[in-house]
């Protein structure tokens, strides 16, 4: 077999700094009634909503493990912490915000992202928000982007309890239920009838504390006519024990309304990431999901759109990065509802040094869903021989008129495209580099410049290496 | 496996990677009798059969005492061809067994026929083409209403051993082929061209597993049908390239045409990989005919039903016309006569 490069791990010094633990609440591991009813008072939950966290507790009891899956036997809820809160409330200006908790996010860019090239940001710290902020003339436009706690009190309390879970039920899967007991944390961002949101919103998750779980729930409505693109962003430092993330994003898209949801996700290597997220989109509308996956021990990903309206549309765009001692599966789930819809998917995948990624997909054209059209392509990248790739993509057509196509590649790293890139004075080494770096470009620019260069750290400067 | 009354659910179609169980598409169950009893098969070659086991989910139906087995087999260096006729007979649950072997630098090409009857009918054919031998296999199956058939094969090819499969799946009745290649021999290689035709409420349920074994080895799948009506197809193909199978190739091929209103199509072609340097590709399209043929069709005077009924003949014919085999010919032309002479009064 012909030499070549290696690819090195990403680089994760930045992610990996822990701060000292120096919580004002932190209840104890596992889940019990006791501990939801107790995280129901910290939150001084609504009466609706505790028994909803109760009614969650008992279906996540009563389902049971996905069984098609990467093994999730490494972890156990009886060691997870449910509820960490940290030494602060949360702030409107970074001054105010605890140093070391704000210096973090100085390091992670939040502040600085925040100054130059967003409308708004939500900062997560364990299980409640630090920092939350929106720029005057964002809000002027009646955009509201507060936290989820507040706006189950506030003016928006109907609107939530409307919405919340009922597109993610707890019934849909074990840990979607898991999430409707323990959530904490998280984002609410309601958009009015025709208002442009031209800058994004961005919400940061930062898990600190070892052994425990974050459960953030995001509710974005998007109103008839509107637009908006959010971003999220998430790390933690790297333990030895195992950390969970249950969230749950309910997307609601209104008619020609256009919402792109941006993620860059790099959990630390101990991480269990079983995320939920979902959108429902009304006549006209569009939905955009642009993802990276990088990080977490196990992922299980699968940003789904239900195409409701007629001309509704979804893209997917995204790129999963496994590496040693990572099992991500991840993908996107499609259901053509109405007549007239689209969806497009465009994903890659990266797997090196004994790291397994899974492509999972679903698309599903309803009988009623006339002249549906869909296209799926998905490419996998293998660097070494102990690693793994799979490709598992399902397609259940019930429209005659429906149009799908999908298509899917694997392999290694063309010679020939070596070849040809050395014969123009390029080094093997760069020539690999700049393969590699182009297969990710499918996600990358489709991020906003801060994002895609902090992507592009991710892989491009790993990607030179020693010939190996 | 469960026991309901008198029946015994048998797994059929499994893959061998799971998707999301709500979607109903990682294997299907065949209810089956508590007796089975000997289908009728016919051989022009005959012979004592070798010992397989039986890689798919429906073992116990072929663990049976008292099924037939027959065996062909061309002998080093030997260029043969032999038919087989596979029939229900009158007993609910049938089944049967057959053994092929091609030994090394020979062909063979069995013409396998499986027409009408009206019961469960479940066939077993073990295939293994040694070093440098060749199977090529036609297939012809046209279950008559209300029968179930279930085509089990099993193939092992050797170094440089190939097995080349030519199946055309029509007919009436409920039609499951469950199919498993071990290329474990290094350069060996497997095809298989599926032509389909599927009406009235018929189900259609496919499922190719490949297991890449061997450097150097190379698959190619392609299947190619119709629904009309209110049928149903599932197409499951797995290429699996296993670790050490350096070298290799794996391309995978489905393109369905609808016709019914009430169809039901579900395809997942899977791509599993252990192995760096391999090629895997699959794609599959998936619809009703394009506006531009129709509208072709219709300036050269040629109605919708007779242009979707053309181009469901041409998929076939596409498929007839590899046959090298006259006797395959002229079942396999009988029989798409039959089909799309009758699929508008179902």
């Amino acid at each position: 077999m012909k030499e070549k490069s290696q690819v090195e791990d990403i680089d994760r010094s930045i992610y990996d700094i822990k701060d000292e633990s120096k919580d004002s609440f932190k209840l104890q591991a596992g889940l019990t009634p006791e501990i939801v009813e107790k995280i129901s008072k910290e939150k001084n939950d609504p009466v609706w909503m505790q028994n909803f966290r109760l009614q969650s507790l008992q279906i996540y009891n009563e389902m049971k493990v996905p069984d098609w899956g990467p093994s999730i036997e490494g972890l156990d809820m009886d060691n997870i912490v449910t509820y960490v809160r940290p030494n602060t409330g949360m702030k409107g200006k970074w001054s105010e915000v605890p140093k070391d908790i704000k210096d973090t996010f100085e390091r992670l860019g939040i502040p600085k992202a925040e100054r130059e090239s967003l409308a708004g940001v939500g900062a997560q710290y364990d299980s409640e928000l630090v920092y939350h902020n929106v720029r005057e003339e964002v809000a002027a436009q009646g955009v509201v982007y507060t936290d989820m706690e507040s706006a189950l009190r506030g003016e928006y309390a109907d609107m939530v309890q409307k919405h919340f879970m009922k597109l993610v039920k707890p019934n849909d899967h074990k840990f979607a239920a898991l999430h409707g007991a323990v959530w904490s944390g998280g984002s609410f961002v309601y958009v009015p009838k025709g208002v442009s949101v031209t800058i994004p919103l961005q919400s940061y998750f930062r898990l600190n504390a070892p052994g425990a779980g974050q459960f953030e729930h995001t509710l974005i409505i998007v109103e008839e006519g509107a637009y908006l693109h959010f971003i999220e962003g998430c790390s933690a430092p790297k333990y030895n024990v195992a950390n969970l993330h249950a969230g749950c994003v309910e997307l609601f898209v209104g008619k020609n309304a256009k919402l792109r949801y941006s993620t860059i996700e790099n959990w630390s290597k101990n991480m269990y990431n079983l995320n939920t997220k979902r959108a429902i989109v009304e006549e006209g509308g569009t939905i955009e999901w642009v993802s990276g996956s990088f990080g977490s021990h196990v992922s299980y990903l699968y940003p789904m759109s239900i195409l409701k309206g007629k001309g509704s549309r979804m893209e997917f765009t995204g790129i999963t990065f496994a590496g040693k001692g990572q099992n991500l599966d991840t993908g996107a789930k499609v259901v053509h509802a109405a007549p007239d819809t689209s969806s497009y998917m465009n994903t890659r995948s990266i797997s090196k040094d004994g790291g397994i990624s899974t492509f999972r997909s679903s698309v599903v054209v309803t009988k009623d869903a006339e002249k549906a059209k869909s296209s799926v392509s998905c490419q996998s990248l293998m660097l070494d021989s102990v690693s793994r790739s799979d490709t598992i993509p399902a397609m259940d057509i019930r429209c005659r008129s429906a149009n799908v196509g999908h298509e899917a590649q694997i392999g290694r790293i063309s010679d020939e495209a070596v070849f040809y890139l050395m014969s123009r004075g390029m080094s093997e080494e760069d020539a690999r580099a700049l393969i590699v770096s182009g297969f990710a470009d499918n996600v990358s620019k489709e991020l906003p410049l801060e994002y895609a260069v902090e992507m592009n750290n991710l892989i491009r400067l790993e990607m030179k290496g020693s010939i190996g | 496996m469960e026991k309901v009354s008198e029946y015994t659910s048998v797994a059929v179609g499994q893959l061998p990677a799971k998707t999301w169980n709500r979607l109903h598409m990682n294997g299907s169950e065949l209810k089956w009798g508590n007796e089975t009893l000997p289908c009728e098969m016919t051989l022009k070659e005959g012979g004592k059969p070798f010992d397989a086991e039986v890689v798919s989910g429906a073992g116990l139906i072929f663990a049976a005492d008292g099924l037939p087995s027959v065996y062909g087999a061309a002998k080093k260096d030997e260029k043969k061809t032999v038919s087989l006729h596979i029939g229900g007979g009158e007993a609910p649950f049938t089944a049967g067994k057959a053994f092929f072997r091609a030994e090394e630098g020979s062909e063979l090409t069995i013409v396998l026929g499986c027409e009408k009857g009206e019961n469960t009918l479940a066939f077993h054919l073990e295939l293994e083409a040694e070093k440098n031998a060749k199977i090529r296999l036609i297939q012809i199956q046209m279950p008559g209403t209300p029968a179930t058939v279930l085509s089990d094969i099993h193939g092992v090819c050797g170094e440089n051993g190939r097995i080349e499969m030519a199946q055309l799946l029509i007919g009436k009745g409920n039609l499951y082929s469950d199919c498993h290649i071990d290329l474990t021999g290094d350069g060996s290689s497997y095809s298989a061209e599926i032509g389909y035709l599927t009406r009235g409420e018929q189900k259609l349920d496919c499922n190719y597993v490949v297991n890449h074994a061997g450097k150097k080895t190379e698959s190619f799948i392609r299947a190619d049908g119709t629904l009309m009506d209110r049928s149903s197809k599932i197409f499951r193909g797995t290429i699996d390239f296993k670790n050490g199978s350096s070298g290799s190739i794996g391309t995978e091929q489905e393109n369905v045409l609808l016709l019914g209103e009430e169809i039901v199509n579900q395809t997942i072609p899977l791509i599993l990989c252990a192995e760096e340097d391999v090629q895997g590709n699959h794609g599959a399209t998936i619809g009703e005919l394009d506006e531009d043929i129709l509208f072709y069709f219709a300036s050269r005077g040629i109605e919708r039903e007779q242009a979707e009924k053309l181009m469901s003949r041409a998929k076939l014919d596409r498929l007839c016309g590899t046959f090298d085999n006259e006797e395959a010919r002229t079942i396999a032309e009988r029989g798409i006569g039959e089909v799309l002479g009758n699929a508008e009064n179902d």
